[in-house]
């Protein structure tokens, strides 16, 4: 089986070689027989593809726009011809991009003409690696992150914010509060937060702010209540009960041991619950002019919910869901009921499922794990790090999460299956073991697997070599280098710490990189992470590895084409091309002659799923 | 009461699930629940099958294996509601997992640790210890291990063995160690608590391979003596356990694990006027470990 097949793209490329006269009608005819398709399917099919844009006049007449836009910059996101003046977009695909005269030749009677006023319309963004299932939740809790991935600076700013949140979801007295991203780091007092800075407000509603870290959480008295700690309870081992002074009363932090058991006692959404949330979850990717979606971690319980959606019709948006390894044997039984084996037994009948949309939904790959993040200090390094390990261990360097025998034995099933390998490794020796294991099942870059390392962020300068040799892409979480650049440096040192996500170096090899959010660990902000790429600048203003700074073009490439080509979508996505999806953005300056510092402040003014809006900013 | 948890750790192939075969084919009388991460190696005999759904097999002996697909800490809240069902949790720590960590987040649920076994493989673990990949977390095993069970010893020359068994007092001293093959280890070492009829008339007795002493006063027993007892204990002393009588609370009975070098001592039962006993323990060792004279003279001392 090769690629083409498996991703579904055998019958788009005969229409696309059709469509361009690369190929005639009875040479398409032919080809599709072979891919199955009778031959009225064939010849309806082939009508359907006979759309000869821009140049043709007489494509025009009989096939006219249904919009155009004009009068502003147009980014297409094409090497050889980066801007242009105008696109025509006709059932929702490019009809026709270039010179002004050549678009408005596609004009027909009723063709709407979109007068950009000067704004950017661009490919819109693919969100390259994150966490959609999270998106899901996070619409339902209140940000308490620090700025600016939320609005929180000091301890007083926690109450408007939470008692805005109850306004925005009508929340009653006894209803939960639930917040996500809280960190003492983020506060100008330096320390925690308690139950006597919530319980004055909040007497009635419990409330649990989830670390950061996401291993714990600041609970309110009327939370303690509601999950029985008292000043009676005992603080587990390997766990934390922060202590009111002088008291034993639980005063509001909890970590650990000591939150775990709070946190699978809570109650879950059920799943008609997380489906309702589905439209506000996907608007969080819509008002940033990101359309294609990232769901990179998918447990099979997960993928029941992102199908059932699919299949209600709920998703506008395209989702790239990617199974867990470990999941396999669960996931498997969905798709062959009497299988019975492990995470290296995949079934054909679920390798089938693999590769096309279906209903917004597409399964692309399977997901590895290695190693946990570097912040929380569970990347796995080959050298130690500079400060002590999570518990306060001397020389640590993380470890791996999975045995590698384990993932070895599973990535090769993978690959000899003709599945595409992510991998997530944050530290050099995760992506260490990734090369081996990706190296023994003989795969070269001119098979073209793509096998996509997701994050890479602590490499060593002698790993790029075997990513061009195995046809290795990165997916960069270059934004580190702002949000945590200040404590990689504290971990690992300068030397190791300026060569975080090397954007840079990557391309300077030839490689094709993406730069990701890993949405909800950062915000969906594809503006941050562009900027971050190119002044990997940390919050306290040092600069990690000058020399890896990527200009604009390179900061919006990673963002779009190279997203797009690492999930196999280059010939519909990332670039406004004839015959493309129509899946754009307008944005309110031109990002790829913005200085750094004005990125920050482009905002998202409209965004398209396949010629229709699906966001437009308030005026 | 809450239910005993023991952690069964160790790298991966080492014989963990043999391990757990065996505990689950010779429970003992003990109605175990198995946590394993898969049912991949678990190999039960047809016959001890009661009935199995995708998660959870269910044995004819009144055990249960239940994989942790659904994540450690779901089964553990699940298994709260159901601590009438069973005498012991036995959780099987992944190949990589610090089993000690493992231990913890059980008793987070409120099922008390009263033991890390960890089982290395004869053949490999020495190798796997500078191993590039695993040498750090190999080595955080050992150092989390109550009781280390040494498998496989029938694959390396007995020289060998004696080197590795000197490399590990090296390693991680203090650990009582035991070694055996094709994952063998008496269900009455690795986790079966005091019954009431495990009260032997011999102060000395055998158990298997092991020798055991047991004992019986009717005087209560000071607590900071019987902590000196247990820290006196030699390393050769793999498991006692026993119901006592603390001077410190005359309210309860309390119940005593030792596993390895963890001692877990536990509030067991208000006393109540037709409790026939009073203090009784029994000490487990490897032949040469227990002096039967010595012991008593440490716990007399106690009185």
């Amino acid at each position: 089986m090769n690629d083409d097949e498996i991703n579904g793209d055998g019958i788009n490329d005969v229409a696309a070689d059709f469509s361009q006269g690369r190929i005639s009608r009875r040479d398409a005819l032919k080809r599709l027989a072979a891919l199955g398709m009778g031959a009225a399917a064939g010849s309806a099919f082939i009508a359907a593809c006979d759309r000869k844009p821009g140049a043709s006049s007489e494509g025009a007449s009989q096939n006219p726009a249904d919009t155009i836009y004009r009068n502003g910059t147009v980014l297409t996101m094409v090497d050889d011809r980066r801007q242009a003046e105008a696109v025509a977009v006709a059932a929702g695909k490019i009809l026709a991009v270039g010179s002004e005269a050549d678009v408005m030749a596609t004009k027909g009677a009723n063709t709407v003409i979109v007068d950009l006023a000067g704004h950017t319309l661009m490919p819109s963004f693919i969100d390259a690696h994150g966490h959609f299932m999270n998106a899901l939740q996070v619409v339902k809790w209140a940000n308490v992150q620090g700025v600016p991935a939320g609005p929180i600076s000091s301890i007083a700013d926690f109450v408007p914010v939470l008692q805005e949140h109850v306004r925005k979801l009508a929340l009653k007295p006894g209803d939960w509060i639930i917040g996500y991203g809280y960190d003492r780091s983020n506060l100008v007092e330096g320390r925690e937060l308690n139950i006597d800075d919530l319980d004055p407000a909040f007497p009635d509603n419990p409330i649990m702010l989830i670390h950061s870290s996401n291993h714990g959480a600041v609970l309110n008295t009327a939370a303690f209540k509601a999950v029985g700690y008292n000043e009676n309870t005992p603080t587990p081992a390997g766990g934390i009960i922060a202590r009111k002074p002088g008291t034993n009363i639980p005063y509001g932090l909890i970590m650990e041991t000591a939150f775990l058991p709070i946190l699978t006692n809570a109650p879950k959404p059920s799943e008609r619950e997380l489906l309702d949330t589905l439209d506000e979850a996907q608007k969080i990717y819509t008002r940033a002019g990101v359309t294609t979606v990232q769901e990179g971690a998918t447990a099979a319980k997960d993928l029941r919910v992102l199908r059932k959606g699919a299949d209600e019709g709920l998703l506008y948006l395209d989702v790239v869901s990617l199974p867990l390894f470990l999941e396999i044997p669960e996931l498997a039984t969905d798709f062959a009921p009497d299988f019975v084996g492990g995470p290296a037994d995949i079934p054909d009948e679920a390798v089938k499922a693999f590769g096309a949309y279906r209903n917004r939904l597409k399964l692309q790959g399977i997901k590895f794990i290695v190693d946990g993040s570097p912040q929380g200090k569970t990347a796995f390094w080959t050298q130690p790090l500079l400060t002590p390990g999570p518990d306060g261990q001397p020389d640590w360097r993380g470890q791996p999460v999975i045995p590698p025998e384990t993932i070895h034995k599973t990535m090769a099933a993978v690959h000899a299956k003709g599945l595409q390998v992510f991998c997530h490794a944050n530290g050099d020796a995760a992506i260490d073991l990734a090369i081996d294991g990706m190296r023994a099942t003989g795969v070269k870059a001119a098979d073209d697997r793509r096998t996509v390392i997701v994050h890479s962020q602590c490499m060593r300068p002698d790993q790029l070599d075997p990513y061009v040799e195995l046809g290795f892409t990165p997916s960069f979480f270059a934004a580190h280098t702002f949000y945590w650049g200040d404590e990689h440096l504290a971990n690992l040192g300068p030397q190791r710490a300026d060569f975080i996500s090397p954007m840079a170096s990557a391309f300077a090899k030839g490689l094709r990189c993406s730069n990701h959010t890993d949405f909800s660990v950062t915000p969906m902000e594809p503006m941050r992470i562009m900027w971050a790429s190119m002044v990997r600048t940390s919050k306290k203003g040092v600069v990690l590895g000058a020399d890896e700074r990527i200009d604009n073009w390179q900061a919006l490439k990673a963002l779009t084409t190279e997203a797009a080509w690492q999930i196999f979508e280059e010939k519909t996505k990332g670039s406004l091309e004839v015959g493309k999806l129509a899946d754009m953005v307008i944005l309110d300056a031109n990002p790829l002659t913005a200085a750094p510092e004005a990125l920050l402040d482009i905002a998202v003014l409209e965004t398209f799923k396949e010629g229709k809006s699906v966001y437009r900013k308030e005026p | 009461m809450s239910l005993p948890l023991t952690v069964i750790g160790g790298y991966l192939g080492a014989g963990k699930t043999t391990v757990l075969n065996h505990l689950l084919g010779n429970n003992d009388g003990l109605r175990i629940a198995v946590l394993v991460n898969d049912f991949g190696d678990i190999n039960i005999d047809a016959e001890l099958i009661e009935s199995a759904d995708g998660e959870t097999i269910a044995l004819t002996n009144g055990c249960t294996c239940c994989t942790l697909a659904d994540g450690l800490s779901t089964v553990l809240a699940e298994l709260r509601g159901r601590s009438e069902d069973f005498d012991h949790i036995v959780i099987e720590a992944s190949g990589v997992a610090d089993p000690l960590k493992i231990g913890h987040i059980g008793a987070a649920f409120g099922f008390p640790l009263v033991g890390v076994t960890v089982v290395v493989d004869a053949e490999t673990v020495r190798a796997q210890s500078t191993d590039t990949y695993v040498g750090d977390t190999v080595m955080w095993q050992l150092r989390s291990a109550d009781l280390l069970i040494v498998n496989k010893r029938d694959l390396v020359a007995p020289a060998e063995l004696q080197s590795l068994l000197a490399w590990l007092v090296d390693t991680v001293p203090d650990t009582p160690t035991l070694t055996t093959q094709g994952g063998w280890v008496d269900t009455a070492i690795l986790l079966a608590p005091l019954r009431a009829s495990e009260t032997h008339a011999d102060p000395v007795g055998s158990h298997g391979s092991f020798e055991s002493w047991s004992f019986r006063t009717a005087t209560p027993l000071r607590r900071s003596d019987l902590d000196a007892f247990l820290t006196a204990l030699p390393p050769g002393v793999v498991r006692a356990k026993g119901i006592l009588r603390l001077a410190d609370d005359m309210a309860n009975n309390y119940l005593l694990q030792r596993v390895g070098r963890r001692t877990s001592l536990l509030p067991l039962n208000a006393v109540s006027a037709e409790d026939p006993f009073d203090t009784r323990l029994v000490v487990i060792g490897v032949p040469g470990s227990i002096d039967s004279e010595l012991f008593a003279q440490w716990l007399g001392g106690c009185m």
